[in-house]
């Protein structure tokens, strides 16, 4: 029974961990990128202006809320008929039904961007932003050969799977930012952007190295993890030894004592800086052509705990002599209940975590996220620009790539919508935005990512890879309107 | 107007489309019946496809422990063949029998027909002058041989009587008699009359009585002067007899040579018939000096008279009635279970029955006895033994079926069919319808003396088999249901490479135990190998094969198996020791068409 409320446990667990968390720090809504009225498209590429000068007040500015993944419900959950729906693990679903929907590697992100405050003026020859922000994310990459082995086991005599970049991170920072967009000439514009980051948290677990072989004679799991932690100088994570946990044959004293971990005060855990860098060239006055490179920087994360598994490989090949007489000198060792007992510890000892190092420094690049666009409008109106926009994330292990098109619709000066479609490495997409910008306001509202199948309960999500971000805000602009 | 009016609904066309987007986007999104996460997910997981688990090994499983051999210090069944003449740490079969006792007697032989021998005779002398006692100092007679040198010297016959012995109703054990020994008790007397008057007289040194040559005569030590040897009392001095005591001995007969004894006399039909000669041989002298004068007739008489007679030993063949009691002996308490079961055939190859008698009496007895196996109550096939020879004193007759005994005997008995005996354990063995009969032989036998024969049974039985030994060890395993019954096996696969050292083929199979009876039948147990049989010098190293295949796709509900392992085929003459052990060198399992969890209970 404790098995099995362990494998529900565990099964949970990953669900969960699936569906919340995971990936890479959004900024702007890419459906909005071509958007005039739009006032967070210099988050996408600095050389971008805002038709008009704006501010964003805390709560009401445009959070930005969202999850991108490769996977999904109907990944993981199979109808069964009668309405109910089953797991991915039930023996009514085949291996390859559920294999095929795997990525060698399956993402879940949860990102929020919430600006605290957002201001965008034009001064110095050019456009000025000045913005404080709220990042957090968090990514869950878990490759395709774990389902496989859960699905398959054994899958031939002689089976080999790789875990490796099994991880899990999650951070949060302040952003404080300064950019400028500036106009060249008539086809020219650069526009540059200076973030200073202030650390929250950073909690980074990943699974560097780890196969698992497994054959008639042995079974070999070799791995390599480590994880890094920190939230300031407030967090103590303390070793058993430190915890004051009487150390056994199957403890190390440098093991993690999760119980006993403290946060007692908060603090900064780290800084960093951050420069977006962007340009447009407008060739043909209906065509323009834009590029950027955003989040080029770094942090540097103090009061960090590293941690590490041991360097060993655990190795199955069979229980020795399992003693069944209880005359048997070694019976009370060799018996097959303590022989399973001791496999189990040795396969936790191999993953369980080792302080290595405490309150040190650990300096990590910031993902950065490149942008790459075209827009042409129309020659028989200039109300309809027809855009597309490739976006690649540079972020190790949570990398993910996009080709999105869109046509923005501009009927009025006051009015916008733009629909998009988009192939990505989670998939395609549609995605909306809509904006109302008279003067002295700006209402929008839009996604990259409109499912249009969702279950059916208190929160809709989406049947198909769980994709799902919204920002909605109301800025207060101000200044004569212009385009670029 | 006209360049209005077309901007106008150009832009009223624009601004329709995102209401037309948005329209259609609406109309798109919908809940997918199909995706209803507010009814309870189905949580039945399968793991894996198939698993292989690696060989594992399993410590050496003793023999004691997997037959359930070791049943306590009370069970007749030990692993101490040492102490039988086995190797150290055999298992060897010991109950020990009652001691069952007897005895016989024959009764002594008290003779109540006496008749006393008497005998005499007269000498007349010439006429005796008045100075006869200057003339010789006495007148002598010879009896038998003599010279005669005067007148006053007379030689005549040796004077011979007859006494005899008889007694009917002799105790019937007695056949023969060769040789009695006696008590007979007599006095002998002898005097001497001159013309009628008791007269003193000298009986001379050489003077004898004899007896007839069958006795054996002794005297007290009161006697003096007279010494016996064999039949014969001779007088070693002069014994001088007075007118008023004549002379009286009192003697024994100790001892009658029945094979010296005329037809008819000795033994005979039940009755001792002794007729007994007694001669007086030798010279008696009267001195002259109150002889009367004239003539003188002078008397010489004899008489042995008995008192009594009782034959108390005899040399000869007996036949007495010899009834030794019906004993038994325990087996089946803490004996285990296959070992007794009807089916079981044991085939042990040399089962041995000590008998440890004592035999009291000088005599060899024959005897038979019934060996009888008891189970519940019923009687199994009973086993007669003959030929058992019980020599006076100590014996030990092993009965066995080889004919050879693992213990010091001193008679070692081929008894054919006694395997069978105990080709299962009965509770108990009778051994009964002892029948003890005295050898035809002479024998000699004190007749005031009981005799005891004890019986002691003692069976060994080396766990050693034979080429027909069969038995069915079955034990099973349950539980399973509680431990893994959440859990759902299609195929189980088990291959298992052991050695044995155990001297006996096993070959298992298995059954299905589930938990509800609705089950039955739909699971598969193909068995397929057995285990060899092999030794402590050549272990054994075989193959076999548990295949447990579901019928209906899935083991649910399996609540463990019964196992059974059948023995036969055993490497004969190796006995089963505690030090043989079946060792799974290899055990690999295989799971086959994942594992089916129902998290859903």
């Amino acid at each position: 029974m404790q098995l099995k409320s362990n494998i529900y446990k565990g099964a949970c667990a990953a669900l969960l961990v699936s569906a919340t968390l995971s990936a890479s720090a959004q900024t702007g809504l890419r459906s909005a990128y071509f958007m005039p009225g739009y006032n967070y498209n210099h988050e996408l590429n600095p050389a971008l202006a805002p038709e008009r000068g704006y501010i964003a007040l805390p709560g009401i500015g445009g959070m930005h809320l969202g999850t991108t993944a490769n996977v999904g419900v109907s990944t993981f959950l199979y109808p069964i008929g009668g309405g109910n729906l089953t797991t991915f693990m039930s023996p009514r679903v085949g291996a390859d039904e559920f294999l095929g929907k795997l990525h060698d590697r399956n993402n879940i992100n949860q990102y929020l961007r919430l600006p605290v405050f957002s201001l965008g003026f034009r001064a110095f020859g050019g456009y000025n932003t000045f913005g404080v922000t709220l990042r957090q994310q968090s990514s869950l990459t878990i490759p395709k050969d774990l389902f496989t082995f859960m699905k398959r086991g054994m899958a031939g005599p002689d089976t080999r799977y790789d875990f490796t970049d099994l991880g899990i991170n999650s951070s949060a920072m302040a952003e404080l930012s300064i950019g400028h967009s500036h106009r060249i000439n008539d086809r020219w514009r650069i526009g540059v952007k200076a973030k200073a980051l202030a650390g929250i948290y950073d909690v980074n677990a990943r699974i560097s190295h780890m196969t698992m072989a497994l054959s008639a004679e042995k079974w070999a799991i070799q791995g390599q993890g480590e994880m890094t932690l920190t939230a300031g100088p407030g967090l103590n994570v303390p070793t058993r030894a430190e915890a004051g946990k009487p150390s056994t044959a199957d403890t190390d004293p440098d093991q993690i004592a999760w119980d006993d971990i403290k946060y007692d005060k908060p603090g900064l855990a780290g800084k960093g800086f951050g420069v977006d860098l962007g340009v447009t060239y407008t060739p043909h006055p209906l065509l323009t052509l834009s590029a950027s490179v955003t989040d080029l920087g770094m942090m540097e994360w103090n009061d960090v705990t590293v941690a590490e598994t041991p360097h060993t490989t655990w190795t199955f090949d069979g229980f020795r002599d399992i003693s069944v007489d209880s005359s048997d000198p070694d019976y009370a060792s060799n018996q097959l209940d303590k022989q399973v007992e001791r496999l189990g510890d040795d396969l936790q000892d191999c993953f369980n975590l080792r302080r290595t190092r405490r309150n040190t420094l650990r300096t990590t690049m910031l993902g950065t996220t490149i942008h790459a666009g075209a827009s042409y409008t129309m020659p028989f109106t200039k109300a309809i620009v027809a855009g597309v926009l490739y976006t690649e994330r540079i972020d190790g292990i949570y990398s993910w790539r996009e080709g999105r098109a869109s046509l923005n619709i501009l009927p009025c000066s006051w009015f916008d919508f733009t629909a998009s479609y988009a192939l990505s490495s989670f998939g395609d997409n549609i995605g909306w935005y809509v904006n109302f910008h008279p003067v002295g306001l700006n209402i929008f509202a839009g996604t990259d990512f409109q499912f249009l199948r969702y279950t059916s309960g208190a929160i809709p999500l989406p049947v198909g890879n769980f994709n799902v971000n919204a920002q909605v805000g109301i800025n207060f602009t101000f200044g004569s309107r212009r385009t670029n | 107007m006209t360049y209005f009016k077309k901007h106008t609904l150009r832009r009223y066309a624009l601004a329709s489309l995102p209401i037309l987007s948005i329209l259609t986007v609406a109309q798109g999104c919908q809940a997918d019946p199909d995706y209803d996460l507010t009814k309870e997910i189905d949580k039945e997981m399968e793991f894996g496809g198939e698993l292989v688990l690696p060989a594992c090994s399993v410590a050496p499983y003793s023999i004691g422990k997997m037959l359930s051999l070791s049943e306590g210090a009370d069970s007749p069944l030990q692993p101490n063949g040492e102490k039988y003449g086995l190797a150290k740490g055999d298992y060897v079969i010991v109950q020990d029998g009652a001691v069952t006792k007897t005895s016989f007697a024959i009764s002594p032989v008290t003779i109540t027909n006496l008749t006393p021998a008497t005998g005499g005779a007269t000498i007349s002398f010439p006429s005796v002058p008045a100075n006869i006692s200057q003339l010789v100092r006495a007148i002598t007679v010879t009896l038998g041989n003599g010279t005669s040198t005067s007148q006053w010297e007379k030689q005549i016959a040796p004077i011979t009587s007859t006494v005899s012995l008889s007694h009917s109703g002799v105790d019937a054990a007695l056949v023969s008699m060769e040789r009695a020994g006696t008590d007979i008790a007599g006095t002998l007397k002898l005097g001497v009359n001159i013309n009628g008057q008791a007269y003193p007289a000298t009986i001379r040194s050489g003077f004898k009585i004899e007896f007839d040559p069958s006795v054996t005569l002794s005297l007290p030590q009161s006697v003096t002067g007279v010494a016996a040897s064999a039949n014969v009392l001779t007088f070693t001095a002069d014994k001088d007899i007075s007118a008023s005591s004549p002379l009286s001995i009192p003697l024994t007969i100790s001892a009658i040579d029945c094979t010296k004894l005329p037809a008819g006399e000795g033994l005979s039909n039940g009755k001792f018939t002794y007729n007994g000669t007694v001669t007086a041989l030798g010279t008696i002298e009267a001195l002259t000096t109150s002889l009367p004068s004239g003539n003188v007739d002078m008397t010489v008489s004899t008489s042995f008279a008995i008192s009594r007679a009782t034959i108390n030993s005899i040399t000869g063949r007996i036949n007495p009635k010899i009834n030794i009691a019906a004993t038994s002996f325990d087996l089946g308490s803490n004996i285990p279970n296959f070992m007794r079961d009807e089916k079981t055939r044991l085939d042990i190859a040399n089962p041995q029955v000590y008998l440890t008698v004592t035999n009291g009496s000088p005599a060899t007895v024959n005897t038979s006895l019934t060996l009888c196996p008891i189970t519940d109550g019923r009687q199994g096939t009973p086993l007669t033994v003959s030929g058992i020879t019980l020599l006076p004193g100590a014996n030990i007759i092993c009965l066995s079926s080889t004919g050879s005994a693992n213990m010091p005997a001193s008679a070692n008995i081929k008894v054919d069919g006694l395997s069978s005996l105990i080709a299962s354990i009965p509770d108990r063995i009778e051994v009964s319808d002892i029948t003890a009969q005295i050898a035809p032989a002479t024998v000699t036998l004190d007749l005031t003396k009981n005799y005891d024969v004890a019986i002691h049974t003692k069976v060994v039985a080396p766990l050693s088999f034979g080429p027909s030994l069969s038995f069915e060890y079955s034990d099973s395993n349950t539980g399973w249901d509680a431990d893994l019954g959440d859990y759902t096996f299609r195929r189980v696969k088990v291959c298992v490479t052991a050695v044995n050292t155990v001297p006996i083929t096993m070959r298992p199979s298995a059954e299905a135990i589930f938990k509800s009876a609705d089950h039955k039948g739909s699971v598969n147990i193909a068995v397929n190998g057995e285990i060899a049989a092999g030794s402590l010098q050549n272990p054994a190293e075989s193959t076999f094969e548990i295949d447990i295949t579901a019928n209906d796709g899935s083991l649910a509900g399996l609540d463990g198996l019964a196992y059974r392992f059948l023995a036969n085929r055993p490497l004969e003459g190796v006995v089963l020791n505690s030090g043989q052990s079946l060792t799974l060198k290899r055990v690999q399992l295989t799971v086959a068409g994942g594992v089916v969890v129902d998290l859903n209970k």
